[in-house]
């Protein structure tokens, strides 16, 4: 059976894309077909990770919920762009990065319902073992549709005081949608941390399970998101980090 | 995280090195000091000897009678014993070299004159005939001829005052010598006389100056080095301890007691290093202390009540009920089309 898994958090900057993308890839590389959404529309990003230029976006999510195609027709294959080891298949759905579709959205708004029909016929199309989807920070009704419709549920937050409470409402929200497997992951620790004693700290606060403290990493901050951290670094601490939490989300 | 580095270059302790310093550095002083003393000690103790020399040569040659002397030197015949015994100037003559002697008893006093023979001179008088200096010494016989061979200093005697301070040595000892023409009433050269000083008092000078050089070398040496050793243990012994102690707190034992290092009532650098290493430390400290706090934060920063508020906000809405409900049929569908499209057992 496919999986619908959503990446998401509270607050903007908390590492969310980025762990999507590592996570997507991991699971690629172990021979899934993985399909990686944007539904960040406002503030889209992931297909930086994935080496996708504009110029080579042909359709994107934007131009399905207006209805100019279809939604198999906005997926990218980026397989290629993650080197000769992917056994698997990783397609990307960009969200568009024209700034006056952008504007459009914010202004206009779009079908919610359509976002969901879109998600079911992906993985129908493509003959997807996993959707991924990369969703926009908050709990506005999109975010809340990718919560509700996921069999697993990663909720990236940060030791800052800004993402206590909203992870905690989060926690609570996606609870009350029943969501089969949820996950707490605590992303930019300061080493200086004991990062057992922040684990069972978090799961005490929020009662959730945490699938893993990641380290701030001065090589991740380095690579700037010019590529995938799981394939530049595929022996780093925090790669084996997020292949426990791919694996935990897929289990 | 620790991390080991093996160092390229071999550990040589700051005691070591301050000890090896000063030993090179005392030992090149120690020399120098030395061959300077042991020069300036020579040159006076020659000098000394040669004033005496010459002063001695100079009362020989004054109470010599030129005329007396060069009669003896051509009329005196030798006897049985070898010398003219009997002949009263060859007695007088003598004599005055026996005084001479007996006034200095460093000196041998001998007058030779020119032979026919080219660069041979003849011995005429010689205190060694009547004032053995040594048992075993030879005395010359009375116009016994000697080559000393061409620009000797002997000859040169013959000319004029000549001292050689180069000396030389025998059997019984060093010796330098001085020679002085003799002159007569006419003032013709018709001889000399030779002085040979005993000089082992040089050779003593420089013996007792070798010989306590290596006792006062020992000792100093050793004094110094002790208290070089027991310096460098003053200071490297907080440096130690610091090391140690940096070692427990990067460990995270904090409490480390630095107050010995503080230097009392008369701080010094090591004094500073210590109080500004503890002022670090407790910054450190305090930083981690804040970095734990902000653990403890995770839990109590997480109001509840507003929590459950803006929960309810949202799942309390109709298009939240209509959701929750869609989302349940949506995963039961895709479940039972998952289960549909299984191959049947």
């Amino acid at each position: 059976m496919s999986k619908i898994i959503s990446v998401h958090s509270f607050r903007g900057g908390t590492g969310k894309s980025n762990s999507t993308a590592n996570l997507s890839t991991i699971l690629a590389a172990e021979g899934r077909r993985v399909g990686v959404i944007d539904t960040d529309i406002q503030s889209p990003g992931i297909h930086v990770l994935f080496g996708l230029a504009e110029d080579d976006m042909v359709h994107s999510l934007n131009d399905y919920l207006w209805g100019k195609c279809e939604i198999k027709e906005t997926a990218h294959d980026v397989s290629s762009h993650l080197g000769p080891g992917m056994k698997g298949k990783v397609f990307l759905i960009p969200s568009s990065i024209k700034a006056g579709e952008i504007a459009r959205v914010l202004r206009e708004g779009y079908d919610v319902g359509l976002l969901n029909d879109g998600f079911q016929r992906l993985v129908e199309d493509l003959k997807l073992d996993v959707l991924m989807i990369d969703t926009h920070p908050g709990l506005n009704e999109e975010t809340l549709l990718s919560i509700a419709i996921s069999d697993a549920l990663a909720i990236i937050m940060r030791p800052d005081q800004q993402d206590y409470q909203g992870t905690g409402v989060t926690v609570e929200v996606a609870r009350k949608l029943d969501v089969p497997s949820m996950y707490i992951v605590v992303n930019k620790v300061p080493p200086v941390f004991n990062f057992d004693e922040v684990k069972s700290r978090v799961e005490q606060t929020y009662n959730c399970e945490v699938a893993a403290v990641l380290p701030h990493s001065d090589e991740m901050m380095a690579l700037a998101s010019a590529g995938v951290f799981a394939l530049r670094f595929p022996d780093h601490q925090v790669t084996s980090l997020y292949k426990q939490i791919a694996a935990k989300l897929i289990s | 995280m620790t991390e080991n580095v093996a160092s390229p270059v071999k550990f040589i302790s700051l005691r070591r090195k301050l000890l090896a310093g000063f030993s090179l550095v005392f030992i090149v002083v120690f020399a120098g000091a030395f061959a300077w003393f042991y020069q300036y000690s020579t040159e006076r103790a020659l000098s000394r000897i040669q004033q005496d020399l010459e002063d001695t040569l100079r009362g020989t040659i004054q109470g010599i009678n030129g005329n007396d002397f060069q009669s003896l030197a051509q009329e005196g015949k030798a006897d049985a014993t070898g010398v003219p015994s009997t002949d009263p100037r060859y007695l007088q003559h003598q004599t005055w070299l026996d005084n001479v002697v007996h006034v200095e008893p460093r000196a041998i006093a001998y007058t030779y004159v020119l032979a026919p023979e080219p660069d041979t001179v003849r011995w005429v008088g010689d205190s060694s005939r009547t004032s053995l200096p040594h048992a075993g010494y030879e005395p010359s016989k009375f116009l016994d001829s000697y080559t000393p061979g061409a620009g000797s200093v002997i000859l040169q005697g013959l000319q004029l005052d000549t001292i050689n301070m180069e000396g030389y040595e025998d059997d019984w000892g060093k010796w330098v010598s001085g020679y002085g023409p003799i002159k007569n009433a006419a003032g013709e050269t018709v001889g000399a006389v030779g002085i040979d000083f005993d000089a082992t008092y040089v050779v003593n000078v420089q013996e007792g100056i070798r010989n306590s050089v290596v006792v006062s070398f020992v000792i100093t040496y050793g004094t110094l080095f002790l208290l070089m050793f027991l310096v460098s243990q003053f200071f490297t012994r907080p440096i130690t301890n610091l090391t140690k102690a940096a070692e427990l707190i990067g460990e995270g034992k904090y409490d480390q007691d630095l107050t010995t290092l503080r230097g009392g009532r008369f701080p010094d650098e090591i004094a500073t290093l210590a109080q500004v290493f503890e002022i670090m430390v407790a910054k450190v400290y305090q930083r981690e202390q804040a970095l734990l706090r902000q653990v403890e934060e995770l839990k109590i920063e997480v109001d509840e009540s507003k929590r459950q508020k803006q929960v309810s906000e949202i799942v309390d809405s109709g298009f939240f009920q209509d959701l929750r409900e869609k989302a349940r049929e949506m995963r039961e569908r895709r479940k039972d089309k998952s289960d549909s499209s299984l191959p049947d057992a």
